[in-house]
């Protein structure tokens, strides 16, 4: 019996251990490919990875930079939104976004200052993290009272209220970034927004490729949005935008 | 030496060419009743403070169509002309003076010429389809005999349009005028070859005279679109409910009592109304020939503008470098299919390479086919020095029939940096290269490991997520609730009431059993006991400290004289009858129920 549970933990230690060595060659295969200028055999390569596993942000990055060479300025903005929606902090991502935005002479996005920046300073993961530690310091706290304490009785009030905070601030954060699931990208080179949700409606206006919009409900082939930028709201062919939460695909 | 006099003459004559000047022309002198002429008025030599003040005049329709502005270079000198476009018409026939139209411009008046409209009975000015004279005998069953639909160009010397041109038009609907009408909604085209533009939202409401019979006539105005090149059936359908009163039941009515004197109002106020949902459709459809706009002498830039269009402002910076883009904006005004006017882009191309930005549009009427399109985009420059640039875009002119090319006057730009590299200079990689060489600026190098997958923890999952938060939540309170437990159950206050408690009633009992069997000395012992456990729990001292010194602030006399009796027996030996023991059982009862009700009363 207890042979058999080893054999069996060896497998699975074995399977695991030859998925991230497949994901590994996959993706030092599609660098390769980059290397080499073949950005279009490079984009599948990593596409590929992402279908297969999930989304990772070292192969949206590198998806991104691919998009980015062949001149595709909306897929490779939405990469790199993308990868940051999992690193936010990351540098290189910043940049290579900003690179591409400006590319496509989109206005600079204003970074929210001060204490209004720290929702976006960490993913919803992290967030989500932070959250899981808060709640389970609180039965630790609450042991460590019950103990008879005799000296920190302060300290030790202190920390749980810290802690009690940290756990509310984590789930209200979690709770706005929720809308960030409706943020999208234009991906067409411009979206055509129209007044109602079908070909022959007036046009309003145009939307041009790599901006941010918000998106909403859906009517047909159309979806509602507000465009990060001016704030112009209207329809648009659902096939024009894509959304930056990672899709459904990608996930396990 | 010139003479004075030439120099004043010169100086006078300079004066007037240089005036401002007001000219108004009708695009026909005439017109028939329905149907629409273009009125121009033209203003040179100045800028006007305002647009011009149109009089109203009864039964005179006069609809705006917006404005453009027209230069002229000549020998040197420009010459700029602002154009106001309306369309004139009226549904009555007859004569119509357009008075002068007084306008300020550069600080003095200037004055038009009045002008004349001869409106006479249009030769489509009634719908085909309405019957004669005579009224209706059967109850009308077919939408067709609740109402009807007509449609009218109102550029009628038109000979065709063209695809995505917006040309006014006129969609009228006729009901008897004793019926009641309510609409579904505006009309729409039949079909998918042409395409209804900001139609009047509130139609106007007519009475007219048709075939000898009164009706209520419904107008809409607006922009109508044609999808692609062909000859198409230009019909329009109309969805609403009308009622009216049913003609046959009137003549069944009249016919019932044979009277000559019978009739009239009281029978048609009596007779029935029939109520039916129609859905009415233009009788004549006229076939409307759309061509394919010329393929010869189109720009390359064309983006399927069609109407007139200028500049009406331009904004180039003066510096730049090369690489970086710079921000530039353009607003076009005029009259036209603005939707698809796209931006103006720089020129010569070669040294620019512009980037698609934001747009947005004005109009100037309810129709909206005048207003005005304001572009904000970027460009990037790509070559360096001393540069002129220009904006530029075309559109097509249905009125003059040919393509037309606008160029923004030339703007000087001063570009610093090293020249970009264009996509053509960039050489194909050899298989030989491990690193690529960008010609771009760079990116961030690339990532060599492929790290973990996002989202891949099973506990992030919201299941297992608010199942670990709860669950925490629940079992910190849980934690605390037991501790709080606990700590009441050690409470040494509690304890030793406890304590004491029990022991009371451990003596009491004592003393009901040596009572029972007459047991006089354990009873007293008993009896005492449990006094001074009583006592000791008031007063917060041990059991065997209390005496009968202590009782002298219990101000309780069965207490007092139950210590008294157990002493006096204790010394003496006296044994009591049993009878008496009983009574002493219900006064030991007594004073602890006594101390009881004192302890409680002192603790509160």
């Amino acid at each position: 019996m207890i042979i058999r549970s080893l054999v069996f933990s060896l497998i699975a230690i074995s399977s695991v251990s030859a998925f991230a060595i497949d994901a590994e060659q996959e993706f030092a295969l599609a660098n390769q490919e980059y290397r080499l200028g073949n950005f279009s055999e490079a984009i599948s390569g990593y596409q590929s990875l992402l279908e297969r596993d999930g989304p990772r942000a070292a192969v949206l990055q590198n998806l991104g930079s691919a998009y980015f060479r062949i001149g595709d300025n909306p897929r490779s903005i939405l990469a790199f939104e993308r990868a940051l929606f999992i690193e936010p902090r990351n540098p290189d991502l910043r940049a290579n976004r900003s690179l591409a935005r400006d590319r496509s002479a989109l206005f600079p996005e204003p970074a929210p200052a001060g204490w209004r920046g720290i929702p976006h300073r960490f993913s919803s993961g992290e967030w989500a993290r932070l959250a899981i530690v808060s709640a389970i310091g609180l039965p630790c706290l609450a042991l460590i009272r019950v103990m008879k304490l005799r000296r920190g009785k302060w300290v030790l009030a202190l920390v749980a209220l810290l802690d009690l905070g940290t756990l509310g601030a984590s789930l209200v954060i979690l709770d706005q970034r929720k809308s960030e699931d409706a943020r999208a990208i234009v991906i067409a080179d411009s979206a055509t927004v129209r007044i109602s949700p079908f070909e022959q409606a007036d046009a309003e206006g145009t939307i041009s490729g790599g901006q941010g919009v918000w998106s909403d409900r859906q009517v047909n082939d159309y979806v509602w949005i507000r465009s990060q930028e001016g704030g112009r709201t209207g329809w648009v062919k659902r096939d024009e935008i894509e959304r930056i939460d990672v899709p459904i695909s990608y996930r396990k | 030496m010139i003479p004075r006099s030439t120099i004043i003459a010169w100086l006078f004559l300079s004066g007037l060419l240089l005036a401002a000047s007001l000219e108004t022309e009708l695009s026909a002198p005439s017109a028939g009743a329905g149907e629409g002429v273009v009125l121009t008025i033209k203003v040179s030599g100045g800028r006007p403070d305002g647009e011009p003040v149109l009089p109203e005049i009864e039964n005179l329709i006069i609809q705006p169509r917006g404005q453009s502005q027209q230069i002229r270079i000549e020998n040197g000198r420009t010459t700029r002309t602002i154009v106001y476009t309306y369309v004139v018409g009226s549904q009555v026939p007859g004569e119509y003076v357009i008075p002068p139209i007084t306008l300020r411009v550069s600080g003095e008046n200037v004055i038009s010429a009045p002008m004349k409209l001869s409106v006479g009975v249009g030769p489509a000015g009634d719908p085909a389809g309405i019957p004669d004279g005579k009224e209706p005998d059967a109850t009308p069953e077919k939408s067709g005999d609740y109402g009807h639909l007509a449609f009218q160009m109102l550029e009628r010397e038109r000979k065709h349009i063209y695809p995505g041109e917006i040309v006014p038009v006129r969609i009228e609907a006729y009901f008897h005028a004793n019926s009641r009408v309510s609409l579904k909604g505006p009309p729409r085209p039949d079909g998918n070859s042409f395409v209804l533009h900001n139609l009047t939202q509130e139609p106007q409401q007519t009475s007219r005279i048709v075939n000898g019979q009164p009706y209520i006539v419904v107008t809409w105005f607006g922009g109508m679109s044609a999808t692609k090149a062909g000859n198409y059936p230009a019909g329009f359908e109309l969805s609403g409910t009308v009622a009216v009163r049913d003609p046959a039941a009137v003549r069944r009515r009249r016919g019932a009592f044979d009277d000559p004197f019978a009739g009239g109002m009281l029978d048609d106020f009596f007779a029935p109304m029939i109520q039916k949902e129609v859905e009415l459709t233009t009788s004549e459809v006229p076939e409307i020939e759309v061509s394919e706009l010329p393929a010869a002498g189109r720009p390359d830039d064309f983006t399927g503008a069609i109407g007139q269009f200028e500049f009406a402002a331009v904004e180039v910076p003066g510096t730049g470098i090369a690489g970086e883009p710079l921000e530039m904006a353009a607003v076009i005004e005029g009259s036209g299919n603005f939707s698809l006017l796209e931006q103006p882009r720089p020129h010569p191309a070669g040294d620019w390479k512009s980037y698609d930005g934001k747009s947005a549009f004005a109009a100037d009427d309810a129709a909206s086919f005048g207003g005005k399109k304001s572009f904000r985009f970027r460009a990037v420059p790509t070559i360096p020095g001393q540069r002129v640039v220009a904006l530029g875009f075309s559109y097509f002119d249905p009125d003059r029939g040919e393509y037309r090319v606008m160029r923004s006057d030339d703007e000087e730009v001063h570009i610093t940096g090293a020249a970009m590299e264009t996509d053509a200079a960039v050489a194909e990689p050899s298989p030989d290269d491990i690193v690529a060489k960008p010609s771009v600026p760079d990116l961030a190098p690339l990532r060599t490991s492929v790290g973990a997958v996002q989202g891949s923890e099973w506990w992030l999952a919201p299941r297992w997520f608010w199942t670990g938060v709860g669950g925490s939540g629940a079992m910190a309170l849980v934690i605390l609730g037991a501790g709080w437990w606990r700590q009441r159950l050690a409470d040494p206050h509690r304890v030793a009431r406890a304590e004491i408690g029990r022991r009371t009633k451990e003596a009491m009992e004592t003393a009901d059993r040596a009572a029972k069997v007459g047991d006089t000395a354990g009873f007293f012992v008993a009896a005492r006991s449990a006094l001074q456990w009583a006592i000791a729990q008031q007063q917060g001292i041990r059991p065997e400290a209390v005496t009968a010194v202590d009782l002298g602030g219990i101000h309780n006399p069965s207490v007092i004289e139950l210590f008294d009796a157990a002493d006096r027996f204790e010394y003496s030996g006296h044994a009591e009858a049993a009878g008496e023991l009983e009574q002493w059982r219900e006064r030991l009862t007594t004073a602890l129920a006594e101390l009881e009700t004192q302890r409680k009363g002192r603790n509160a």
